[in-house]
């Protein structure tokens, strides 16, 4: 079988299974589940926005507006589950086309640190306004709107289906040619005729939507808020191991990476969490290895085996054994 | 044929095998489960290591007084690394309370994941015992102080500043100033207002109130402030590593302010160290010091001995370290948890809570175990402080317990400059 | 008024602070280009190395430097040709994300080590000022300022005096023409990411009796390199050592002069960030290039 056939029908096989765990009554395996699910939408959004040649440095900007959204909709406005989600998706949106208009033209390591300076500057102001947002001390939802653990976890599986879908959809779309034109020299796409600006502005709101979107679900599930947690440049972190790991650029990378990370991240929590220090030892040592060993990722992995498999074309016909002048 | 023959043979030895394994399953008895969620990795290690170290010396001399079992039951630890994280540790204790289904929760630590703790804790309808020997913010008093399977074995941040003012209006007396430096971070936030009211109600005057940005290189411009306003008393909440460039800076300084107040970093050896000289006459408020007369509990002398004896126990089994409060807070915990269990024959949550409510030891952590209401909650222990201040003497410094006076060993002095 | 004398001297202060938090990021962002996220546990080391060095022999942090910087460029020349080389052509993306995997590391080794607990080295001298009237200047900080002062003096003079430090410009302004003119292009970036690893030890020996030493110390450090060699432009050095002034400045100015100022200063590195990066996006006196 093919690989792009394989990865498809395991893509269909996965989504079947997310959406299903949620129903079977296992905490455990349905908490895990929705972590990564979080995980992999967020990948995906970092995935799509670094596919157009923009890395961030600032996800977890996206991630607490997004979160933050939700909890004060949810706490100051009694705004229910849903359309709190939506509310926090849309102010994504809306950060992303912002950042698309301030950082105009900049591009690579520069773009980069503005995304950092933009996320950092959230985390301050959320702590300098504590009416506003509970400051360092943290706000807790009110949880008489709580929908119930199962249907947090249901909505969280959907909405990882939906960016994975979407994320497809832009890879099959024109969009895409224009995204990998600007990626590899923004510069020269734009000699031929594509306006940088008006895809910017496409991919950020798109990439923020989503990632605000997993830091709204993500705050519906923990219950409580506070800055450091809400922009923590953890969140950042695993938005890009997930994709590196995986394979970047492509579709199946962010989930594939976010299945990995959240494996060993969770390997190393549950057999090496005793001893002080070390869980997080391991976590960067494999991100060590895996930027120096495995730079495509497992897909580029899972690539170079089935190309190493193939068998060539013209297979084994004696005539090409000895050709001819 | 001889295939057929291996097969039946493989089979029959493997459902021998499996039964054998499901016998002692099915007989054994139902343990006694104890979730502790701590942070052994991330920045809240320090706070996460005193946890395992309580609780394992609880275990240890549980083990060497009573057995190896609590009521028949074997005693299950299960350790969790919440990675200082609010994500993970919410997974914990989902883990915990409902695939474990452990019987009582001891912990967490740092005040966000202890903070983070509360509402899968709090949502799920059958949730176990859960005693706080940490987490002083209000706004965990407020989210879960009300309920009743909660039990804070800690104080509450008000507790520190009902002790700081009495010990300060007890030597100062009334209309003195007072300067505050607090930094913008969930400790300095969470301690400021209850300072602020508690240190109006004694009677002090507020001259300055100076916000310092946690983590930062400098201090000076609010040091210079605080300079400007000459207060009696300079009031500080901020975590110890803060804590630490502060000291120094306020000494290098030489303001003149001749009273250092702090909350618990002068008791930390890791502060005094840092510090060194710059210690000199800063006080602390705390729920456990070194070297306070606690007498051992009558009934119980092996489990709650004297503080004295307990810390050379802690001493001879780690190294001659000496302990910290969290480490006594987690120990005493962990005991009244298997007490508990020991003395209601069960660990079903309602007798539990039932025992707990009426118990009262005395324990190396404070004379009295007993759970009462505070401000919010519902349970409250181990809220009595004690002040103390960092004295010279000869080349090195002491630790003076300077309140309550039936713990007081000295009198609260003003510093020299 | 006094307040103004004061806030001069400690905005001094903190730019020669700021300045040796930069300068070892600048020369290895400047030339290699990679953002070398494990800078700050550098500084780490080198306040532990420091630290230890007082406690267990009491030897004064100044004197123990030449010696740690001898250890910490051996450390960054290491670390460069066992891992860094090998991303050097890799996307920008996989050489932040290995350096960051290497501060983790180093990170949870000095956990593991040394456990996370506040540390401090105390020399005499740490703990006094020199008062002048109304105003005072901690003898620590100033200590620290003379020695960013030299070390980027030394810096300066380095880069435009020796054979080495020519090479390593050449390299900068272009890597191709310096290969042409016989130049070991892989050889000068690890001579400057060695050195510059030299100079982030440097800055944490100073540093140990300053700032509070914990094994999380390095991250804001860099963050603030970061923002200090963005503003002053990369490839500069005496552009760098002005960022890090403008940054003291404006930081204490906040602090000083607006109401719970000190909290909004964290944002001021920030704001600078986003202005430098949307007005100058090659910085105060950076070279204009993509």
């Amino acid at each position: 079988m093919r690989l792009d056939s394989l990865l498809r029908y395991a893509g269909f096989i996965l989504a079947f299974a997310v959406l299903a765990i949620p129903f079977l009554g296992l905490p455990g395996l349905a908490d895990i589940v929705f972590r990564t699910c979080t995980l992999a939408i967020i990948a995906i959004s970092w995935n799509m926005m670094a596919g157009a040649g923009l890395i961030s440095l600032g996800h977890s900007g996206f991630w607490g507006i997004g979160a933050y959204t939700a909890a004060l909709c949810a706490n100051h406005l009694g705004i229910a589950f849903l359309p709190s989600l939506f509310c926090g998706l849309i102010s994504g949106a809306l950060i992303g086309v912002g950042l698309a208009l301030v950082t105009g033209r900049l591009r690579g390591i520069y773009f980069a640190i503005a995304t950092l300076a933009m996320s950092e500057g959230f985390r301050i102001i959320a702590i300098m306004l504590p009416d506003l947002t509970g400051g360092a001390q943290g706000e807790y939802l009110k949880s008489t709107l709580f929908p119930g653990t199962q249907f947090v976890y249901i909505v969280a599986s959907c909405g990882a289906v939906c960016a994975a879908a979407v994320s497809w959809l832009v890879s099959r779309s024109r969009y895409h040619y224009a995204f990998r034109a600007m990626r590899a020299n923004e510069q020269a796409a734009q000699m031929v005729g594509i306006n940088p600006m008006r895809y910017r502005l496409t991919i950020m709101a798109l990439s923020g939507a989503l990632a605000s979107f997993a830091g709204a679900i993500n705050v519906w599930n923990g219950g409580y808020l506070d800055p450091n947690v809400a922009f923590n440049l953890h969140t950042t972190l695993m938005a890009q191991i997930a994709p590196i790991l995986g394979g970047i650029y492509t579709i199946a990378g962010p989930i594939l990476g976010a299945l990995a990370a959240m494996g060993l991240g969770e390997g190393t929590r549950l057999w090496l969490g005793q001893i002080e220090g070390v869980s997080l030892l391991i976590f960067g040592v494999t991100l060590v290895a895996c930027v120096l060993y495995l730079p495509k990722g497992i897909y580029g992995g899972l690539e170079r085996y089935y190309a190493s498999r193939m068998r060539p074309v013209y297979g084994n016909r004696a005539d090409l054994k000895d050709p001819k002048p | 044929m001889h295939q057929k023959h291996r097969h039946l043979l493989s089979i029959s030895a493997f459902s021998a095998f499996t039964a054998l394994l499901c016998l002692p399953v099915a007989h054994a008895q139902e343990s006694f489960k104890i979730g502790v969620p701590a942070s052994l990795s991330g920045r809240y290690v320090a706070y996460g290591v005193q946890a395992k170290n309580g609780v394992e010396q609880a275990l240890a001399v549980w083990r060497s007084v009573r057995g190896d079992t609590v009521d028949g039951r074997k005693i299950e630890l299960i350790l969790s690394d919440t990675q200082s994280d609010n994500a993970i540790t919410v997974s914990i204790v989902n883990d915990l309370v409902q695939s474990k289904k452990v019987n009582a929760m001891i912990g967490p630590d740092g005040s966000n994941v202890a903070a983070a703790a509360v509402p899968p804790w709090k949502k799920f309808a059958e949730r176990p015992i859960w005693l706080m020997p940490g987490g002083s913010s209000t706004r965990i008093e407020k989210e879960v102080g009300p309920d009743p399977y909660f039990f804070h074995t800690y104080a509450w941040a008000y507790y520190y500043h009902i002790n700081n003012t009495a010990v300060l209006k007890a030597s100062l007396g009334s209309k003195k100033k007072v300067a505050f430096v607090y930094t913008d971070g969930a400790y300095g936030r969470a301690h400021i207002d209850d300072a602020r009211r508690y240190v109006k109600e004694a009677g002090f005057d507020i001259v300055a109130s100076e916000l310092v940005r946690e983590g930062a290189s400098d201090f000076n411009s609010a040091i210079i402030k605080v300079r400007a306003a000459r207060p009696d008393v300079l009031y500080t909440l901020m975590q110890t590593t803060d804590a630490v460039q502060f000291a120094k800076q306020v000494y290098t300084a030489k303001i003149g302010v001749p009273y250092l107040v702090g909350t618990a970093q002068a008791q930390l050896p890791e502060w005094q160290d840092a510090v060194g000289e710059a210690q000199n006459c800063w006080t602390g408020v705390t729920t456990w010091v070194t070297g306070l007369k606690l007498v051992a509990d009558p009934r119980e002398p092996k489990l709650f001995p004297s503080a004295a004896d307990w810390e050379t126990a802690w001493r001879a089994r780690y190294n001659n370290k000496t302990p910290e409060f969290l480490e006594v807070g987690y120990y005493v915990s962990t005991i009244l948890a298997l007490l508990a269990v020991e003395q209601t024959k069960s660990v079903d949550r309602e007798k539990i809570k039932a025992w707990l409510v009426t118990q009262d030891y005395k324990t190396p952590y404070a004379s009295s175990s007993k759970f009462m209401p505070s401000e919010i909650a519902l349970h409250q222990a181990f809220g009595t402080m004690v002040v103390f201040q960092q004295v010279k003497e000869g080349n090195k410094f002491v630790s003076k317990v300077v309140y309550p006076k039936e713990l007081a060993t000295a009198e609260l002095q003003a510093c020299k400059y | 008024m006094n307040l103004l004398l004061q806030f001069l001297v400690d905005s001094i202060l903190l730019g020669g602070l700021y300045t040796l938090m930069a300068i070892g990021f600048s020369l290895s962002f400047g030339v290699t280009r990679i953002i070398n996220f494990a800078h700050g546990e550098f500084i780490m080391l080198g306040a532990y190395g420091a630290f230890w060095l007082f406690k267990i022999w009491g030897v004064d942090p100044l004197i123990a430097m030449p010696a740690i910087i001898v250890l910490g460029f051996a450390t960054g020349w290491l670390v460069f040709n066992s891992l860094i080389k090998r991303v050097l052509a890799a996307p920008n993306i996989n050489q932040i994300l290995l350096t960051f995997g290497i501060g983790l590391v180093i990170q949870h080794i000095a956990v593991i080590l040394w456990s996370g607990n506040s540390r401090s080295t105390t020399p005499e001298y740490a703990l006094q000022a020199l008062t002048l009237g109304e105003v005072f200047i901690p003898y620590g900080r100033l200590i620290g300022c003379a020695v960013a002062v030299a070390l980027v003096a030394l810096l300066i003079a380095w880069l435009k005096i020796t054979e080495g430090g020519r090479a390593v410009r050449a390299v900068a302004q272009d890597e191709d023409a310096a290969t042409l003119m016989g130049i070991n292009v892989k050889a000068i970036y690890a001579l400057s990411f060695a050195i510059s690893s030299a100079l982030g030890v440097a800055t944490g020996v100073v540093v140990s009796f300053i700032i509070t030493v914990t094994p999380f110390m390095g991250f804001p450090m860099l963050v603030k390199a970061v923002a200090i060699v963005i503003v002053g432009g990369l490839g500069s050095i005496f552009g760098m050592a002005l960022g890090a002034f403008i940054l003291a400045f404006t930081e204490t100015a906040f602090a000083y002069y607006v109401p719970e100022g000190s909290g909004w200063s964290e944002g001021v590195a920030f704001v600078l960030i986003m202005v430098i990066l949307i007005i100058r996006p090659h910085g105060l006196r950076g070279q204009a290039e993509a």
